[in-house]
């Protein structure tokens, strides 16, 4: 076990009896897709608030609240975790840009089925990107605090996406399967906004970590 | 990297295998389509089962250039069958609302081969369906092409 990991399970033991602590320690690790011997502090930030919300079953208000405390003690000064931007141009962009958001996710330690959400996002609307627009920008930006998630910013200088409304309402039929992208990006997203114009198009995707 | 890679594309009994890996890029994918659509005119099978195991993801458009695979082997008599896709895969597809029109699927390679057509046989219990079995076992196990 890592170090922080015994520290951990030191910490919830000094709350609540020692079999409940491993159990809520590892319950939370496994669905953080966390390994004990490598826990380190981007790790400990990534599962702080599962643990938080565990605990509160098993401890009265006040306790509950002097665990958050000594969580963030010992997690220490929240590392800042870094947006990218990603340029995107031509279809070799694509799969860098691909390759990179797996990383980052990754490196942020999210879970499986998040990380799939936002690369097929990124996936989605980088595409888009290259088929349609001269060029642009696709940015990931962790947006962390109690409800963590990551804001996939894709911006272009095309001529703006036509029929949107119909696309968003998910109305638009097309041979190609143009639009299915964006409405499909749409409902994986948690908040999910579009400007678009003659003189290009931001979309913005929210997605819970 | 795509000048590189090549899918391989297998020819199993009456249908051919195609295991796809990594990423597909418009060029791989369009390469493929090509080569796929020309085995199976050249080889006369009846099945094309794509195996994605080996495929982090899948969106829109690699969704789209499935079912046009699909749709043109529909098209000359073969069928098409997809297996082996993640749970996040398929719980993203789902959440977005898309679809692959003209594809079967299936969970495993295994169980696309049932599907297909190709099972095992095995010993004295199943007679009926061996065609003929080395006597020298009677637990021996033969795999066989077995059109249902």
């Amino acid at each position: 076990m890592s170090e922080l990991h015994s520290a951990l399970n030191a910490l919830l033991t000094r709350f609540i009896s020692p079999i409940i602590a491993q159990g809520i320690l590892k319950r939370a690790l496994r669905e953080q897709n966390l390994d004990p011997l490598t826990l380190d502090r981007i790790g400990l930030q990534a599962v702080s608030p599962r643990l938080e919300t565990a605990v509160r079953l098993f401890m009265d208000p006040e306790s509950a609240e002097a665990f958050r405390a000594a969580l963030l003690d010992l997690a220490g000064a929240p590392i800042p975790l870094e947006s990218k931007k990603l340029s995107i141009k031509t279809e070799r962009d694509l799969t860098d840009a691909l390759s990179e958001t797996r990383r980052l996710c990754q490196h942020w330690r999210m879970r499986a089925i998040s990380q799939q959400k936002v690369a097929t996002v990124v996936s989605e609307l980088a595409r888009n990107i290259v088929n349609y627009t001269p060029g642009g920008t696709v940015e990931l930006i962790p947006l962390q605090g109690h409800t963590p998630r990551v804001l996939v910013r894709a911006t272009d200088t095309g001529n703006g996406i036509p029929n949107l409304d119909q696309i968003l309402e998910g109305r638009y039929r097309s041979k190609t399967g143009l639009g299915k992208g964006l409405l499909g990006t749409k409902r994986l997203s948690d908040r999910f906004e579009v400007r678009s114009g003659r003189s290009g198009t931001v979309v913005e995707a929210e997605l819970k970590l | 990297m795509s000048d590189q890679t090549r899918i391989p594309i297998i020819k199993i009994w009456h249908l051919l295998l195609v295991p796809l890996q990594g990423q597909i890029d418009d060029e791989l994918a369009e390469r493929l389509r090509e080569d796929i659509l020309s085995k199976v005119q050249s080889t006369e099978v009846s099945a094309l089962l794509l195996d994605v195991t080996g495929l982090w993801l899948m969106d829109s458009h690699f969704c789209a250039a499935l079912s046009q695979i699909a749709a043109a082997a529909r098209l000359m008599g073969c069928e098409t069958v997809i297996c082996g896709m993640a749970p996040e895969i398929a719980l993203t597809l789902q959440t977005m609302g898309l679809e692959l029109t003209n594809v079967g699927t299936a969970l495993s390679l295994e169980q696309a081969f049932s599907e297909l057509g190709i099972g095992t046989v095995t010993g004295p219990e199943s007679w009926e369906s061996a065609s003929d079995l080395d006597g020298s076992d009677p637990g021996q196990i033969q795999y066989e092409a077995v059109r249902r």
